[in-house]
């Protein structure tokens, strides 16, 4: 069959198949072709052998594992969440929780399955609680991702670095870096990169983690198809090669949680379809643990599903993680990303690293003009359709849709979360939905 | 920081097509697909139902007759978007253009435009890339995603996304040898 193929169209090298492309183009710039991204990170219209000599060894095939995403407020409500989503074949439970005493007996009531609890305090008693060790629990604590989004330290820098440092000489206790607070903040795949594995220094640096801790990253990734499979890669890859230096475990671990960045305040369809192709970029990236949607991300009472609806699309998702394997563009935007992180890391720790760099706000100010610089180029790249005429204004609201963000006094200003299309969006709500 | 790099074993790579996307007897890609409500008419001048071996050979029949008379033809997938679509339409416009040069004696190669429906506004997004990968021509789609795809940032997407990818070219290796016989043995290719 090869013979009759080659026949037909005999290989032809990269300069022949240059030619023809400019050919088609008729008079179009070739060059127009090259899309340059903020990062100047070129994507091609192809890749052939050429563009890569070399590549990175690196080797990952994890299977991704569905998690139900549940909002701690009230205990009972929230077990009778959980167990629905057991019911309906979930087998690994994910609890934001934001009270440290919380009543774990009714949270936990008949629930046997693995268990995230995500913690928005940082609580030495909490993450030694006996029933969390019986039970096949992961506690995610972080200090850093903290000082980011609010300005302040769960205490102070010192207590926290050992709180933290304590905890993860529990089994059950985890270090969790956030790298998806600076995604949805509108930093850039390489800013994202960097500013975690930058965090991984400043941890090691305080001597706050061990070889045996285990480093769970949470994740978001736009609708970008190749760009973010790489960045995922990327992640790990960066993550291997620092803790090969810092002596910590090689292995971390990926979340993956729904973007807040490409949410849009008033159509739940976007966000449905949006989700869709995140959850597929990050089974294709062969993340750990991908989450449901969590339901306060639905906009209109009207729009909120049912946990069982939640279960569903969480189990439907499936792709081939084989159709990116020694994909060559997907190897070529990895290598640019791990190149370009690690000369960015290289300049923060400079710097003085993490900390220092937010404290001088160099981090905020980078990621805030990129951040408007997308916003810009987003609102021009839309089709000029009229969303006004486009919302149902017989809608219920069941929450602000755009993030809101308290002023606090802080030690230094917040990296501030912002979804991509408030600036286009917001004018409209205002108009049509009180709240 | 040194960077774990290897010398690239290309020789190691299995291809299955010995050819680059822009020789796949195709020669107008318009890089993304065109997208067009549902609400308007176009043009159908074959439809194929599956991707089964025997549906392509009752649309290699219906174009024997007919592969003189035009130089374009559009042609409907009633087909689902997925992985499978990339390697499906790689295989047809490889058969397409082997019948197409056979049958038009070399004259000027026969130019196929791929039309597809969808209207899963859940998965939209992804589909639309699928078929941005798969090369298709034209999404004909309902007012809702057509909303939701005109309200989201582009992608850039390479033309050839997924060259050298082993899984695509051993499948694409696989499915064309399953249809290839029939195909060639009926219609003296």
């Amino acid at each position: 069959m090869d013979s009759i193929l080659f026949k037909h169209f005999p290989p032809i090298d990269v300069k022949q198949w240059k030619q023809k492309i400019q050919f088609l183009l008729q008079g179009e710039n070739y060059q127009n072709l090259i899309h340059i991204d903020s990062d100047g990170i070129s994507t091609l219209p192809f890749y052939t052998k050429s563009e890569l000599s070399k590549k990175i060894a690196f080797k990952n095939k994890s299977t991704p594992k569905p998690a139900f995403y549940c909002i701690v407020s009230k205990e009972s409500k929230a077990n009778s969440e959980a167990l629905t989503a057991i019911k309906n074949g979930i087998q690994i439970i994910y609890f934001a929780i934001f009270n440290p005493n919380i009543d774990l007996e009714i949270l936990l009531k008949n629930i046997d399955c693995d268990l995230f609890f995500q913690c928005y305090f940082l609580d030495y008693k909490f993450n030694s609680t006996p029933i969390l060790k019986e039970k096949r629990s992961v506690i995610l604590n972080e200090c850093l991702g903290k000082i980011s989004k609010t300005g302040n330290w769960h205490h102070t820098a010192k207590t926290d670095y050992s709180i933290l440092k304590k905890s993860l000489h529990i089994s059950q206790n985890s270090l969790n870096i956030n790298l998806n607070h600076f995604h949805n903040s509108g930093a850039t795949p390489v800013q994202q990169l960097s500013y975690s594995i930058s965090q991984l220094l400043a941890y090691a640096k305080n001597k706050t983690i061990n070889f045996n801790t285990t480093i769970y990253y949470n994740i978001s990734v736009s609708t970008n198809f190749y760009i973010e499979i790489a960045k995922l890669k990327a992640l790990r890859i960066l993550h291997q090669l620092f803790a090969d230096t810092l002596d910590i475990n090689p292995n971390c671990k990926l979340i993956q949680h729904k973007s807040k960045r490409n949410l849009s305040g008033l159509f739940s369809a976007i966000n449905i379809a949006n989700y869709n192709t995140e959850q597929h970029i990050s089974i294709l990236s062969s993340v750990d643990f991908y989450l449901s949607i969590p339901p306060n991300f639905f906009f209109y009472k009207e729009d909120i599903p049912t946990t069982k609806t939640l279960v569903n699309d969480l189990k439907e998702s499936n792709a081939d993680y084989s159709i990116i394997e020694e994909n060559l563009c997907v190897e070529k935007l990895t290598q640019q990303l791990v190149e370009k992180s690690i000369i960015l890391i290289e300049t923060i720790e400079k710097g003085g690293g993490y900390v220092e760099q937010l404290k001088k706000e160099t981090i905020q100010h980078k990621i805030s003009d990129n951040e408007k610089a997308a916003v810009s180029s987003f609102t021009k790249s839309i089709e000029t359709v009229d969303l006004n005429t486009q919302v149902n204004i017989k809608k219920t609201t069941s929450a602000y849709p755009f993030l809101k963000f308290k002023k606090r006094k802080a030690l230094w200003p917040p990296i501030v979360e912002k979804q991509l299309r408030e600036t286009v969006e917001r004018p409209i709500w205002e108009q049509h939905f009180k709240f | 920081m040194k960077i774990p790099y290897i010398k690239t074993d290309f020789e190691a790579m299995e291809q299955a097509a010995g050819f680059p996307p822009f020789t796949r007897g195709y020669h107008e890609y318009k890089f993304v697909p065109n997208i067009i409500p549902n609400t308007k008419t176009i043009i159908t001048d074959f439809e194929l139902s599956s991707i089964q071996p025997d549906a392509i050979f009752e649309l290699f029949q219906d174009l024997e007759n007919q592969i003189t008379l035009k130089s374009t033809f559009y042609l409907h997938l009633n087909v689902a978007c997925n992985f499978q679509l990339i390697i499906f339409t790689r295989v047809l416009r490889t058969l397409l253009s082997i019948f197409s040069i056979h049958k038009k004696n070399n004259s000027k190669i026969a130019k196929f435009h791929f039309i597809i429906k969808n209207e899963d506004t859940k998965n939209i997004l992804t589909n639309h890339q699928y078929l941005q990968m798969s090369q298709v021509d034209t999404l004909l789609t309902n007012s809702e995603c057509l909303f939701i795809l005109n309200n989201t940032p582009k992608m850039h997407l390479p033309v050839d996304a997924l060259y050298g990818s082993y899984e695509l070219d051993r499948e694409t290796k696989t499915i064309f040898s399953n249809v290839w016989g029939k195909i060639s043995s009926h219609f003296n290719l």
